[in-house]
């Protein structure tokens, strides 16, 4: 019973991706299921101690920390909402079905995974599971977003494994807790944690690893977009929060780093974000600015090793919020797309409303205590350090402010249903309505649940009167730009002058591609000509490939086999599990 | 690992993953020239600077670099005519 | 020391004849003679005969260190893996000169000026391959075969041959700079590439696992082991007749030859149970898929080439066996190579011809092909008998052997894969010969046959091709297919070939 309720929360949406061809129209619902037992572990915990499954890959360990559990409880909430509102997509689309539920087992299984082979497997699991997802739509542009996702998550990967290879062969064991603690005595300590830092910052959308964010986060269906902005960039950050030797040692040099980026990152997606008029890409950056805070927070448990469990509190209530509201905007644009009118428009906008106020940090909103615990972490800095970073923190909240108005002028117009009947949409919007309905409502509450997931929360939680006034004046500021904007419309000169964005998505690997010739670096010079390329490569692709019959499955998994880039992910797949398997017979 | 090894090993890895997503054969032929530089440098600092790594590393130079030319020629084949679609078709059956 | 030298000369022979072979082709501007092709073949014939007596005699391996210069160390060990795998290569190779010599009897001008000299190199760098005693030259054979075999399958220069072509050289492209990524982690780490030196250097580390981990992954492309077999179909399919037997058969073997070596000869000491299980997992992977997609394939040679697939599958499943400590893998896995390259090389040239005389390449051609080609039929009667594993076939004995290994080391759920995929094979083989014996409704099918239908009415005239006379391609796969039977009748010559210098089981768990 005990490994069971351990078990079944990677096992269960496993099994359902398997058997989706074959359950009956019943099937639809194991979207919404599949989470039900990560939910259930994550609320009312296991009944009894973690088991060892000494059978299953290099003795796996499965654990919940005090970080991991409000995170358990929020991605497989977020999930559960997500399936809901994807499964009309799974009726004609089998293949995003399953795929849908094998990026869900990794996801959990990252959160409940305790040893370093076991976490790796599974993060590696729900990046590439993820990609299908990414490409899903198989347009031009969710080509190049795949492209871009698979060469950062592969380089990513390979930062990875090197990194926990070399630090769990100085700790000699594979248990995560212990690989962090050894990690602060390993010797070559500064190159194993950036390694960490750079291949858990890749999933985190840390700059400049964060490119691949804004474009392959919109490209898919917008519930899958809900989870990997909301829940699957969480995982990078459930990396580091683990595997870092937080509260261990002082890195003061890494610490710095990441509080500097992170703050980067923040202004970068309100200034990137606020230029774009896709309402998905603008909240992509919106994501990569939140996370720039959530690592800043990262950052200061690395600078600060005393204060390191408020740090990894503040990040984890941050994440938290952040994965609902998050998830609640993307499902909320999915509604707008299906079609809303009248009094459904109306209510949408107020939905949405509430989750801006909330990502913006306005009083009493989750967001509000995300941030006040943040900044208090922040007071702790030495030498008057503190104060500028609250205050940046503040100016950031503002710049979300600006974000989110923009967001909501984006999707200001009632819209009728769409015209084309194939569109990632479902036909009927009353399918996708309940479910943001429900995440609307953990935005809502969410937040003041989690005093009670935490058992000493109260004391990590300063929330004060002042603190009321202190989260009100950024989004008051915020709003000053956005009524001189509504005053005088300058968007609509510069529309005029060049149709597209000033800063387009990808922002960077477009300054990196222009580059690249006279830099010549190889990898960007490929990517930079791969669109031109794009008509030939069908004819070599075609050519001694099965003939696919249609409805043929078997033909269609050949014809899938014997294309370049599944043979290539399979390849480095298996490479990287014949190491993984000949470390596993002998640590 | 020495650092020299590690920066060729991402090289390498640049080079295999663009050698597996590019477009094109030319696409891929630009991959599979960065991974060979980036082979050919892994495996000439890999040893204790001996006359043996130099022997092991010319070896393998010229042969790859043999082979990559065989691979350009075929790429300029195919490059060179207008792409046939009956030709294709004919493959597919 | 006379005996010695001879042996020495013998070993030479071996690699240098087939090279004298291109270097005469060459000369004799690509059109080699039959005369020519005969002599060579003969040469190297008895030159391998000798080799074969010899170990086999002395029951030891033979080593000889040729150079020894730094970086260019070249030492061949012909032990009882090198010495079956050469044998094998070398009656495969000389059934197709034959085939091929007898196209260009009916065809002269159709042969390309190189294929002669590329295909007599191809043959001496499988043979260089199989006796190199250390990585750095296994390394750089496997390239030369895949550039041999690229060029091979490129010679018509038809776009889609070129294609087909350029897949097969990217990929093994793609696997040679990953195996010599891995070299150059092993070198770093030990110091030496010889496979008799690697054992205690290349040991649990990190660095250990992952060159392993890289060598292995490229030689799982080369070999292709599916589901990374993106290139093999494409290119077994398109090559010339002449080409693909030496293919499917002999060349896929080497790259199984390295792995094998490298896993258990060298005996790293960090081959673990996961690894081994995991690699076996994927020959089961491969025999399935092979086979399933083989069933449905509609074209003749593309059949074939997912049966090549699926049977590299089987030759996986020696890894976690041997990995548990049976020496009856190592047996069963080599023997089935050999078994597996004469039965599909003879499966190929009967392929060939029957598909020739159709004038179409997918299945249909074989309808009724029984009546026309008598002797290829038989042919591929015989070699699906050893593809499938009846009895008396030395596919046969080589599954006996793997499934005994399962059973003594209680890795029981390897019977099932090597069960349903025999199965599997019967399958999509009796697809053929079903076809092969029935009556020729090819007759009605075809465009240029009599628009008169009916059982009794079709004309003796139509259904009946122009007399060929003796079939001498058919014959000789027919003869490259008995060889399979000589084999199951009687395996003890080769079982004892194989067993010298098998590696020590150290049974381990």
């Amino acid at each position: 019973m005990n490994a069971l309720a351990w078990l079944a929360p990677v096992a269960l949406p496993i099994a359902g991706a398997l058997l989706w061809p074959v359950v009956g129209p019943a099937r639809r619902w194991l979207l919404v299921l599949a989470p039900l037992p990560a939910l259930l572990l994550g609320v009312f915990g296991a009944p009894g101690p973690p088991p060892q499954l000494n059978w299953l890959l290099l003795e796996a360990i499965a654990d919940l920390d005090i970080g991991s559990r409000p995170l358990l409880v929020m991605t497989a909430f977020v999930w559960m909402v997500a399936g809901a509102s994807a499964r009309r997509i799974g009726d004609d689309r089998p293949a995003f079905a399953s795929l849908m539920l094998l990026t869900c087992a990794g996801n959990v299984g990252v959160l409940l995974a305790a040893d370093v082979v076991t976490f790796y497997v599974m993060f590696a699991w729900m990046t590439f599971a993820a990609y299908g997802l990414v490409v899903h739509h198989r347009t031009e542009s969710a080509r190049r977003a795949g492209r871009v996702y698979v060469v950062l998550a592969v380089l990513g990967e390979v930062a990875l494994l090197a990194g926990l290879l070399l630090a769990a062969t100085h700790a000699g064991t594979t248990a995560m807790p212990e690989v962090a603690g050894s990690l602060a005595t390993a010797p070559g300590r500064s190159m194993i944690i950036g390694l960490l830092i750079g291949g858990f910052g890749v999933k985190v959308g840390l700059v400049p690893l964060h490119v691949w964010l804004p474009l392959a986060h919109p490209a898919a269906p917008v519930a899958a977009s809900a989870v990997l902005s909301g829940t699957m960039i969480k995982a990078g950050l459930v990396g580091w929060l683990r595997i870092l030797p937080l509260g261990e040692v002082a890195l003061p040099g890494f610490g710095a780093t990441l509080i500097g980026l992170g703050l980067v990152g923040a202004v970068l997606g309100v200034v990137a974000g606020t230029l774009q008029s896709d309402p998905k890409v603008l909240l992509a950056y919106s994501s990569v600015s939140q996370m720039g805070l959530i690592t800043t927070a990262v950052g200061l448990g690395l600078v600060l090793p005393d204060d390191a469990t408020a740090a990894v509190f503040a990040a984890v209530a941050y994440a938290v919020h952040h994965g609902i509201a998050k998830a609640s905007l993307f499902l909320g644009v999915g509604v707008h797309k299906a079609g809303t009118r009248g009094w459904s428009h109306r209510t949408l906008l107020a939905g949405m409303g509430l989750a801006a106020l909330a990502l913006a940090g306005a009083p009493l909103t989750t967001g509000w205590i995300a941030k006040q615990t943040l900044k208090s972490v922040a007071d702790a800095l030495p030498e008057g350090g503190g104060q500028p970073l609250t205050l940046a923190l503040s100016l950031a909240a503002a710049g979300t402010t600006v974000l989110m108005v923009r967001l909501l002028w984006l999707v200001r117009e009632p819209s009728g249903p769409r015209s084309s009947p194939r569109s990632d949409a479902p036909a009927d919007a009353r399918g996708v309505i309940a479910p943001w309905a429900s995440i609307v409502v953990a935005v809502a509450v969410g937040g003041w649940l989690l005093p009670l997931a935490v058992p000493d929360a109260p004391s990590l939680l300063p929330l004060t009167t002042s603190g009321l006034w202190d989260g009100l004046w950024p989004v008051l500021l915020g709003l000053v730009p956005c009524a001189g904007w509504l005053r005088y419309r300058p968007d609509r000169r510069l529309a005029r002058a060049s149709p597209r964005p000033a800063i387009p998505a990808g922002d960077l690997l477009l300054l990196i591609e222009r580059l690249a010739p006279a830099v010549s670096i190889p990898a960007w010079w490929l990517l930079h000509r791969f669109d031109a390329m794009e008509r030939r490569a069908r004819t070599f692709q075609d050519v001694g490939r099965v003939t696919v019959r249609p409805g043929a499955l078997i033909d269609h998994l050949e014809d899938r086999l014997t294309g370049w880039r599944t043979a290539g992910a399979l390849y480095v797949l298996i490479g990287i599990a014949v190491t993984v398997a000949l470390a596993l017979g002998t640590a | 690992m020495n650092a020299p090894m590690i920066v060729a090993a991402v090289v390498v890895v640049v080079g295999l993953s663009a050698s597996f997503a590019g477009v094109a054969i030319r696409g891929r032929l630009r991959g599979l020239v960065t991974m060979g530089v980036g082979t050919v440098v892994m495996l000439g600092v890999a040893g204790p600077t001996r006359p043996a790594t130099l022997g092991m590393t010319l070896m393998a130079g010229i042969t790859l670099a043999g082979m990559l030319v065989f691979a350009r020629i075929l790429a300029r084949l195919i490059d060179g005519d207008e792409p046939d679609r009956r030709g294709i078709d004919e493959a597919r059956r | 020391m006379s005996e010695l030298s001879l042996a020495a000369g013998v070993l030479v022979l071996v690699v240098a004849g087939p090279l004298l072979g291109a270097v005469l082709a060459v000369a004799d501007h690509g059109h080699a003679s039959s005369r020519l092709v005969g002599l060579v073949t003969g040469l190297i014939a008895s030159a391998v005969t000798v080799l074969s007596v010899t170990v086999a005699g002395s029951g030891t391996p033979l080593t000889l260190v040729l150079l020894a210069g730094p970086g260019l160390e070249l030492t061949l060990v012909a032990d009882g893996l090198a010495v079956a795998m050469v044998v094998m290569t070398t009656i495969v190779a000389i059934a197709v000169a034959g085939f091929a010599t007898s196209e260009d009897r009916e065809s002269p001008q159709a042969r390309h000026p190189r294929f002669w000299p590329v295909w007599f190199a191809l043959w001496s760098a499988l043979h260089l391959l199989f006796l190199a005693g250390d990585l750095l030259t296994a390394y750089l054979m496997l390239e030369a075969i895949g550039v041999a075999g690229a060029a091979l399958v490129s010679l018509d220069g038809r776009r889609h041959t070129l294609l087909a072509a350029t897949r097969y050289l990217y990929a093994e492209l793609v696997a040679s700079m990953t195996v010599l990524a891995g070299i150059a982690l092993i070198w770093h780490q030990t110091g030496s590439l010889r496979f008799a030196e690697l054992g205690p250097e290349l040991s649990a580390h990190p660095e250990g696992w992952l060159a392993l981990g890289v060598v292995t992954a490229g030689l799982l492309l080369k070999l292709p082991l599916a589901p990374v077999h993106l290139w093999l179909p494409a290119a077994h399919a398109w090559a010339p007749s002449a080409v693909s037997p030496i293919l499917s058969a002999v060349v896929v073997k080497s790259a199984f030859a390295v792995l094998i070596r490298l896993w258990f000869l060298a005996s790293p000491g960090l081959v673990t149970r996961h690894g081994a299980q995991l690699l076996g997992s994927l020959g089961v992977v491969a025999i399935v898929w092979g086979s399933v997609v083989a069933l449905r394939s509609a074209h003749l040679k593309q059949l074939i080439a997912y049966s090549t697939v699926s049977q590299l599958g089987f030759l996986m499943l020696l890894v976690p066996l041997m990995q548990a400590g049976s020496a009856d893998a190592w047996r069963g896995g080599v023997l089935y190579a050999v078994a597996h390259a004469l039965a599909k090389a003879a499966l190929l040239m009967a392929a060939a011809v029957i598909a020739e005389d159709a004038e179409r390449p997918d299945v249909e051609a074989v309808i009724g092909a029984v009546t026309r080609r008598p002797l290829a039929v038989f042919a591929i009667g015989v070699a699906a008998l050893s593809l499938v594993g009846l009895p008396p076939s030395g596919g046969f004995v080589g599954k006996w052997y793997l499934l005994v290994a399962s059973l003594r080391t209680g890795q029981w759920w390897w019977l099932p894969p090597i069960l349903v995929g025999s199965l599997l094979t019967a399958g999509y083989l009796l697809k053929l010969l079903k076809r092969a014996f029935a009556t020729d409704d090819l007759a009605t099918s075809r465009p240029t046959a009599s628009p008169v239908a009916g059982v009794g009415a079709a004309p003796e005239a139509a259904a009946e091709p122009a007399d060929v006379g003796f079939d001498a391609r058919g014959a000789l796969a027919l003869a490259l297919a008995l060889v399979t039977v000589v084999i199951g009748v009687r395996p003890a010559a080769l079982l004892e070939l194989i067993d010298i210098g098998a590696p020590l089981v150290t049974g381990g768990g």
